[in-house]
């Protein structure tokens, strides 16, 4: 079965082209990205009312483009995946619409795919994961925690109470008078710095070991920028700390939820999931339990269409469709 | 113009002011937030939202979606124009969330190019310490003169 995946939640319009005959066992045929980011650069983030215009514009080329790397025609195509939510309502629109163009006029089936749902799944473009799994989500817009019982059935054990984990990475690297993509700038300084040179608190959620919360690092970022203290640390050190306690808040979680499942695999997705000591220390601390970590390639990370035709294929294998009255949800729900 | 300062020794207690402010809200207000990074602008909006009865754990910041609507008594709108160094009403279109029946909670207020046309409470956080925060009201109109009337007299 060929299915078609379309993912246009935020700023980036993706296609891709995925073959499989049954749940989990896919091999991508082509994924195509047209990434907006020089047009958000100079916003230091994505513009909803910029990135709806512009997916207008790309994403019948984006589809094209995805059909000739896979060396197939619409002909060819057996089902249609396509991201409903959650994301940019406009943004959601440009690609729903299109699908639902497209399942119309080539009769073909349609399922609406959550895009939290692509994310959980993508490793499995990559590797075979026997579930259930536990799989930490965390990008610039969301920190969670979830296991992965079986297709469709997701669990959400933990969540950040406020800031995204890509966020605290931003905010603090403006704080700090660096430039955007803050999580790659404070990656690459932090290898030169000192982690323990600046002793930063990790927050700990009463109740809720589960839970994740990042404001309160970043403003202990800032009043110590705002301390006379600052003077004499070098940028290095401070971003190394910084990011040793974004990471250590991130893992103690993550490990805490894997004592309690019986899984084997951690996998990392989403943006933050490319930070190299991230991967490092909670590849280590895992090991430690007799636990492996997965990414997915970083491709697979970021937003990308292969995961939503993925997300949509053990339900199109099934004969499901979805009516093509289907709307799109900007909170839309796991 | 009328003012109202708090001064405010932990991010509860910012919360707490928040709430009690929201039990006074009627709907179609507008609470523009300024205060630096870390300052509890975000903070102040989940005190808001509990004061409206609404899940203060569901409000996380809007930095990365720009805007976030909780449904509750009234529906909150939590907008953020933090990522933006200047915004038009009609560029994002905001229209539609600041005057519509919901309280609008919007921060970075400032850099919304249209601010000193709009009627709207302002709340500007200071810091005042690791865990203290000056927090200001203050009103031009004699519509949100009167709401820090209420919460003063009620509260203050």
């Amino acid at each position: 079965m060929l299915i078609l995946g379309i993912e246009s939640s935020c700023d980036d319009a993706a296609c891709a082209v995925i073959e499989t005959a049954e749940p989990g066992n896919v091999s991508v045929r082509a994924s195509v990205v047209a990434n907006q980011d020089e047009i958000h650069r100079r916003y230091g983030g994505v513009v909803p009312e910029l990135a709806s215009r512009n997916h207008l514009i790309t994403i019948l080329p984006v589809i094209e483009d995805a059909l000739g790397a896979a060396g197939c025609g619409l002909g060819d195509i057996h089902g249609i995946a396509v991201t409903r939510g959650p994301g940019l309502v406009g943004s959601l629109l440009v690609g729903l619409m299109c699908a639902k163009g497209l399942a119309q006029a080539l009769n073909l089936p349609m399922v609406g795919v959550n895009h939290l749902e692509g994310h959980l799944l993508a490793p499995l473009l990559e590797h075979r994961i026997t579930m259930p799994y536990l799989a930490l989500v965390v990008s610039g817009g969301h920190t969670a925690l979830f296991v992965v019982e079986d297709f469709g059935k997701y669990r959400e054990l933990g969540r950040t109470r406020d800031d995204a984990a890509g966020e605290a990475f931003d905010k603090v690297a403006k704080l700090m008078g660096l430039g955007y993509p803050g999580g790659r700038v404070i990656d690459e300084l932090s290898r030169r710095g000192d982690a323990r040179r600046i002793r930063l608190p990790r927050a700990r959620l009463r109740g809720a070991p589960l839970d994740f919360s990042f404001s309160g690092i970043k403003t202990a970022i800032a009043t110590f920028l705002a301390s006379p203290d600052s003077g004499g640390v070098a940028s290095e050190d401070l971003a190394a700390s910084f990011q040793e306690a974004v990471v250590d808040m991130l893992i103690r979680p993550t490990l805490a939820a894997a004592r309690n499942l019986a899984t084997e695999t951690i996998v990392i997705t989403g943006g933050v999931a490319a930070n190299s000591r991230l991967r490092v220390k909670l590849t280590e601390a895992a090991a430690n339990e007799g636990l492996r970590v997965l990414a997915p390639a970083f491709k697979f990370c970021t937003d990308n269409a292969a995961m939503i035709a993925l997300a949509g294929s053990y339900r199109l294998l099934r004969g499901e469709r979805d009516a093509l009255d289907l709307d799109a949800e900007a909170n839309l729900a796991l | 113009m009328t003012r109202f300062e708090i001064e405010s020794r932990s991010a509860r207690e910012t919360k707490a002011w928040a709430r009690r402010l929201a039990t006074l809200l009627t709907g179609g207000e507008i609470i523009g937030l300024t205060g630096d990074l870390g300052a509890g602008k975000t903070c102040f909006v989940k005190g808001l939202a509990r004061g409206l009865g609404l899940d203060e754990d569901r409000v996380l910041s809007p930095t990365f979606t720009m805007i976030q609507e909780h449904r509750g008594r009234f529906t909150l709108y939590h907008i953020d124009l933090y990522r933006l160094e200047v915004a038009r009403l009609d560029d994002l279109g905001l229209r539609e969330y600041l005057f519509a029946e919901g309280v609008a909670a919007v921060e970075w207020f400032e850099r919304l190019r249209e601010a000193p046309e709009i009627d709207y409470l302002a709340v500007r956080i200071e810091y005042a310490g690791a865990n203290q925060r000056r927090i200001e009201l203050s009103a031009i109109s004699d519509r949100y003169a009167a709401l820090i009337g209420k919460l003063k007299t009620r509260f203050g």
